[in-house]
């Protein structure tokens, strides 16, 4: 090997670093993902602008929660629980922000890119 | 150089790079979430051993639950209740919230008081049964709210008021928080996003400041009031607002917060208050105590304590401290901002 296939390879090594760090930068950045818990099940999709889509999604007791996704809005449009707190939630559009169903034990959350929320205090 | 051969030192140095960038920060992120205390517990962390790490932190909350709860008859805090006037001797963990509640509720003159258990059991707020209860009702359960009913007589053992019921509910997440924390530190995390039911909870940082939304009082959950950005944990960001747990009677929404002065909800008003402080205990129990107290009479308090706070007025008026000035940014740019100094 020349000496300047070592400078080149020396650099080349050296280049890679902030590439690595961009793409794996904690926490995760990059795209919108939605998450939906329920009890100890858990499902990750990919939110995209123009892409919508509704799902019933049962807790196996009777109860339903009516999930819908606008793009990269989401909220739960209908459900059968007492309260009603995951409807009156409305539209949820940034990272850390979760919808929440206590008595279906349901979680509905905002994940990734960059300049979003780690959390909510509330 | 051949490309072919550029290409695979290419190729080698990414690899390589990848792996000692995942080496220094010890592993991929790690998520847990669960219900536990009535609420969803999500819980983020990184370092090595963070999946074990969360783990072992669920388990920490299920046994802190078991002993905590006010609502289950068979946890210890109930069965201190029952036990009264005692004494009866406790739990370590259980002693530290006791003494911590008490702290809290005399330095706030009883806005914070744990004594309150027969009062929240009266309205039910939160639970199928929730109801205005009548005057009558009110004024019985007050003679049984009474910081003073409960006091430490000697190391680890606690008597109570006859018929008093203690009720950890705010504070009991706080404390949680705390353990959680510490399991963090010793565990070796990197860093930890707690979120226990809303009460956030940092350790750590993972490499540029933390960026928490605060709860906007007048709108749906997914509303956003405002960010505040955290340069590293330990910091504690607990809020406590009308907008919560309530219950609609008439056209008249009663909040779950409940002077225990009045016996009725805390009417300051307020529509929400945010303590930031390193002590998630601490914050939990002047949040509540803070709501019931308003901004004029908490600020002492505040001050001792070195709790920074960010309150919402009914009218949108925003207080915020002056110390959180240039860390917290007010997304909802209609409402008025005032700084406390």
């Amino acid at each position: 090997m020349k000496r300047l296939d070592l400078v080149v390879a020396a650099l080349l090594f050296a280049l890679s670093f902030p590439l690595i760090l961009r793409e794996m930068g904690d926490p995760p950045r990059g795209a919108l993902r939605l998450s939906v818990i329920q009890g100890d099940s858990r499902l990750d999709l990919p939110l995209r602008e123009g892409v919508s889509w509704t799902r019933r999604i049962e807790d196996g007791t009777g109860g339903y929660n009516v999930l819908e996704v606008d793009g990269t809005r989401v909220r739960i449009r209908e459900a059968n629980c007492p309260d009603l707190l995951c409807v009156d939630t409305g539209w949820i559009d940034r990272p850390g922000q979760t919808i929440v169903c206590l008595p279906h034990r349901l979680v509905v959350r905002i994940e990734g890119a960059e300049g979003g929320l780690d959390g909510v205090s509330r | 150089m051949r490309p072919s051969a550029l290409i695979a030192i290419l190729a080698l140095s990414i690899a390589l790079s990848a792996a000692l960038v995942r080496l220094e920060r010890g592993g991929r992120v790690a998520e847990r979430s669960f219900f536990a205390m009535n609420t969803l517990f999500s819980l983020r962390a990184s370092g090595r051993g963070a999946e074990g790490a969360l783990s072992a932190m669920e388990e920490e909350v299920r046994r802190l639950e078991a002993m905590l709860s006010a609502r289950d008859p068979s946890s210890e805090l109930s069965a201190l209740s029952r036990a009264a006037p005692g004494p009866m001797r406790v739990s370590p963990e259980l002693d530290e919230v006791l003494r911590a509640a008490l702290e809290v509720a005399n330095l706030s003159e009883g806005a914070f008081d744990p004594t309150v258990g027969v009062l929240t059991e009266l309205w039910g707020i939160g639970t199928e049964r929730a109801r205005v209860p009548e005057e009558r009702e009110i004024e019985e359960a007050l003679r049984l709210v009474d910081r003073r009913g409960l006091r430490r007589v000697s190391e680890m053992t606690w008597t109570l008021g006859v018929r008093q019921k203690l009720d950890l509910g705010g504070i009991a997440k706080g404390y949680c928080g705390d353990r959680l924390l510490a399991m963090a530190r010793s565990l070796g995390l990197r860093w930890a996003l707690l979120d226990l039911g809303g009460n956030i909870v940092l350790h750590g940082s993972p490499g540029r400041p933390w960026r928490i939304g605060i709860q906007h009082p007048m709108r749906g959950r997914g509303g956003i009031l405002g960010v505040l950005e955290v340069e590293s944990g330990p910091m504690a960001v607990v809020t406590s607002g009308v907008y919560e747990r309530f219950l609609e009677v008439d056209g008249k929404v009663y909040h779950h917060i409940l002077d225990p002065k009045t016996g009725r909800p805390a009417e300051g008003k307020l529509a929400s208050v945010t303590v930031v402080m390193p002590s998630s205990t601490m914050a939990d129990a002047l949040s509540t105590a803070f709501f019931v107290l308003g901004p004029e009479r908490s600020r002492k308090l505040a001050r001792e304590m070195g709790a920074r706070t960010i309150w919402v007025l009914e009218d949108g008026t925003t207080m915020v401290d002056e110390e959180l000035v240039g860390r917290f940014e007010l997304t909802d740019k209609s409402l008025k901002v005032v700084v406390l100094r």
